[in-house]
């Protein structure tokens, strides 16, 4: 601490501290924080309609009470006698009074209506569980977004490696710039070209049944397929350059050396070039994964009514169903996925998070 | 299979460049050879044609009476060692060595033994286990020689594997590879661009200098009779005079220099009138005092520019006249007393048949 006042002053020491509390706080704790609350606590609806019902029946008393006092006050100016009249005034003083214990009941009671308590507890989860039709839409969006992470590993690795050590430069340039063009493209837009192509007049099924491959179109956008090339064609960046970047470190007299000794092709790629690659392969796995998971816009454009992702089905839960603390236990259910996937794909690749971040 | 290692008029072309041109070279079954040269002047890419990673755009690569053209590096009776070694960082000392052995399909007991007897060949017992980065560099040095040899090659291809070490450590390997080299009966190939390295450990050198192979020969015949004023100005030092051959007298040609007629073999045959360069070892001098130039000996006068105390030995550094060329002459330590301050005159001598005539070419760079 002292060391790095003493290199950057003390002002920038200050601003560079402020920045990562604010950070920290900010844009990490806090809003998970917020979630996790959010997602533990539900609102008590019993006590809030026994409210409701209480504000009901006081309010009949109220209007009860007020006819009453009509009528007293009509019989008490026809009153025949003095004695009369007091007593009728005595009567309606009594509803007045109830009336006034009346009015100070509601102030506790609308703030039970508006504001019901909260009951903490796991109610939201259970949901998740208990809930067949999102329990599968669950294990749906986990298991195509793995399918989606491997696909692209199975295409991207022989890209990346041709990239790293057979293209030259110029034509890896070429390449790399052919891969990143269509991201200047919005998601959104590269997605909707995808729904072209897809759909059943478009182009992937004209030639598909015009080579006689299909005899009819195939209806990709009502079924995963659709959501599946969509995703990895719109996350193969996401894998494409982790792997680039780890296996253009490998020195190329190790390839080398290893044909040198007679290793077979599959050999030098099972034995030296993918346990070089391999914390790259889990940073493209995980990120790709990642945002499989959590995409929006690729299942709700390409995947059509009857493939749902649990993207949607949060999202609904806040704005639709107004049930943000279902929808906060349902997107931290996630994000508990992604950090299990993250901690499985270090066991599996025996990666160090040190590693990762190179 | 034997394991000699034929290359007959074989060019390298890399689109316009020619990497190597009409190289014609015959090395023997057991032999330490060494190519010797600058960088850049085409070993490596011969190397490279022995090993497979290139086949030549013309001639032939044959290993043991074989055509190896279209033979691919995993195929051949090789084995090469990287200049940067190439050892694999994520495996243990063994599994680099057993790594040729594994992708054979050799049993693991089988591969454990021979891993075993390597790993005493090169002195690194009970190392197996350790990561290649624990280890110092001679130790990588002889581990990748074991991982090579692993393959029981016919042909040991070394790619300058000792340039990254430091001198002493560069010297004790030179012996080491050498008894490596007798006790295993394999072919080495040895690329280097120093001549000492060359000189110590080969039974054979070949000289090369742009794209051209100069001269092949036994160390000794290298320094002794170099063919072209390259190898004579490359192989050692040399001091070298222009001239032109004024007259022949049996196996000696007399050129006329700019300190006058000197004499010195006619290495090449050649003939009076000539254009030639006359080359004398710095060794080959002698302070020759007031004496007139003997019988036995020529003189040249010269005028001391600067010494340099080596130990053992004196470097002289004399310039003409007109302090333009310089001389280096190397007495040894007990002239020290007889060598005249800067700017004093010296007569050198040297003895004709120390002394060799070469036709006109390219000199090594300095």
């Amino acid at each position: 601490m002292s060391d790095f006042v003493q290199r950057y002053g003390r002002i920038m020491t200050a601003y560079v501290m402020l920045t990562c509390t604010v950070w920290l706080l900010g844009m990490v704790l806090l809003p998970q924080l917020l979630m996790v609350d959010y997602s533990l606590w539900s609102r008590d609806e019993v006590a809030q309609s026994r409210a409701m019902r209480t504000i009901d029946s006081l309010e009949d008393r109220l209007d009860a009470i007020d006819d009453e006092v009509d009528t007293l006050s009509a019989q008490a100016d026809k009153a025949a006698t003095p004695a009369l009249r007091a007593e009728a005034k005595a009567k309606i003083d009594r509803l007045e009074k109830e009336a006034d214990a009346i009015n100070t009941e509601f102030k506790p009671l609308d703030k039970v209506v508006k504001e019901p308590p909260r009951i903490y507890g796991f109610k939201n989860y259970l949901y998740l569980l208990t809930n067949a039709l999102h329990r599968s839409i669950f294990l749906k969006t986990l298991l195509v977004s793995l399918l989606v992470t491997f696909t692209a590993l199975a295409l991207c690795y022989p890209i990346a490696y041709y990239l790293a050590h057979v293209a030259d430069g110029r034509r890896a340039g070429v390449i790399i710039m052919g891969l990143l063009v269509p991201y200047w493209v919005n998601e959104i837009l590269r997605t909707f070209a995808w729904l072209m192509i897809l759909s059943r007049n478009g182009l992937f099924n004209t030639i598909l049944t015009s080579l006689g491959l299909a005899a009819q179109p195939v209806d990709f956008l009502n079924s995963n397929s659709g959501v599946i090339i969509g995703m990895v064609y719109c996350y193969v960046l996401f894998m494409v350059f982790p792997i680039y970047n780890t296996l253009d470190t490998l020195d190329h007299n190790q390839i080398e050396a290893a044909r040198d000794l007679g290793a077979s092709w599959p050999k030098i790629h099972r034995r030296i070039a993918i346990p070089h690659a391999k914390p790259g392969i889990a940073v493209g796995c995980i990120m790709t994964f990642m945002v499989a998971v959590g995409t929006y816009a690729v299942p709700s454009i390409l995947g059509g009514t009857s493939s749902l992702w649990f993207t949607q089905i949060i999202y609904s839960w806040f704005f639709d169903g107004g049930n943000w603390n279902q929808g906060a236990a349902y997107a931290f259910t996630l994000l508990l996925l992604c950090i299990g996937f993250v901690l499985l794909m270090l066991r599996v690749f025996r990666v160090r998070l040190e590693e990762m971040a190179r | 299979m034997g394991s000699d290692v034929l290359l007959e008029n074989v060019t390298m072309r890399f689109g316009d460049t020619v990497a190597v041109n009409d190289a014609n070279l015959s090395i023997r079954e057991g032999e330490f050879f060494s190519l010797l040269g600058p960088s850049g002047c085409g070993k490596t890419t011969i190397l490279r044609m022995i090993s497979g990673f290139l086949d030549p755009s013309e001639g032939t690569v044959s290993i043991g009476g074989c055509d190896m053209r279209g033979i691919g590096p995993n195929k051949r009776p090789t084995a090469l060692i990287f200049q940067n070694l190439a050892l694999f960082p994520l495996m243990t000392v063994a599994d680099n060595i057993a790594f040729g052995l594994e992708v054979r399909g050799v049993s693991r007991k089988e591969r454990m033994r021979r891993v075993d007897r390597l790993l005493d060949l090169i002195a690194l017992p009970e190392m197996g286990r350790k990561m290649v980065g624990e280890l110092s560099g001679g130790q990588r040095q002889r581990v990748a020689i074991a991982r090579a040899l692993a393959v029981e090659p016919e042909v040991l291809l070394l790619d300058e594997p000792l340039s990254a070490l430091d001198l002493k450590l560069r010297q004790h390997m030179r012996q080491e590879l050498r008894i490596i080299q007798r006790k295993t009966g394999v072919t080495f190939i040895y690329i280097t661009h120093d001549q000492g390295e060359a000189l110590t450990m080969s039974d054979r050198v070949g000289v090369m200098s742009q794209a051209v192979i100069e001269q092949v020969g036994t160390p000794e015949d290298i320094y002794n009779n170099p063919a072209t004023p390259f190898v004579a100005s490359f192989v050692g030092t040399n001091n070298a005079l222009t001239g032109r051959i004024s007259r022949i007298d049996g196996e000696f040609a007399v050129v006329r220099t700019r300190f006058g007629e000197l004499m010195g073999r006619n290495g090449r045959g050649m003939h009076e009138g000539d254009k030639g360069l006359l080359f004398v070892r710095p060794e080959s001098f002698f302070l020759a005092g007031n004496a007139a130039a003997g019988r036995d000996h020529a003189t040249i006068a010269s005028m001391v520019s600067h010494t340099q105390f080596e130990g053992a030995f004196v470097n002289l550094f004399l310039t003409n006249a007109n302090r333009t060329r310089a001389f280096m002459v190397q007495l040894g330590n007990d002239a020290l007393p007889t060598i005249p301050d800067r700017g004093g005159e010296v007569r050198l001598g040297f003895r004709p048949e120390q002394a060799l005539v070469l036709p006109e070419g390219a000199l090594a760079n300095e």
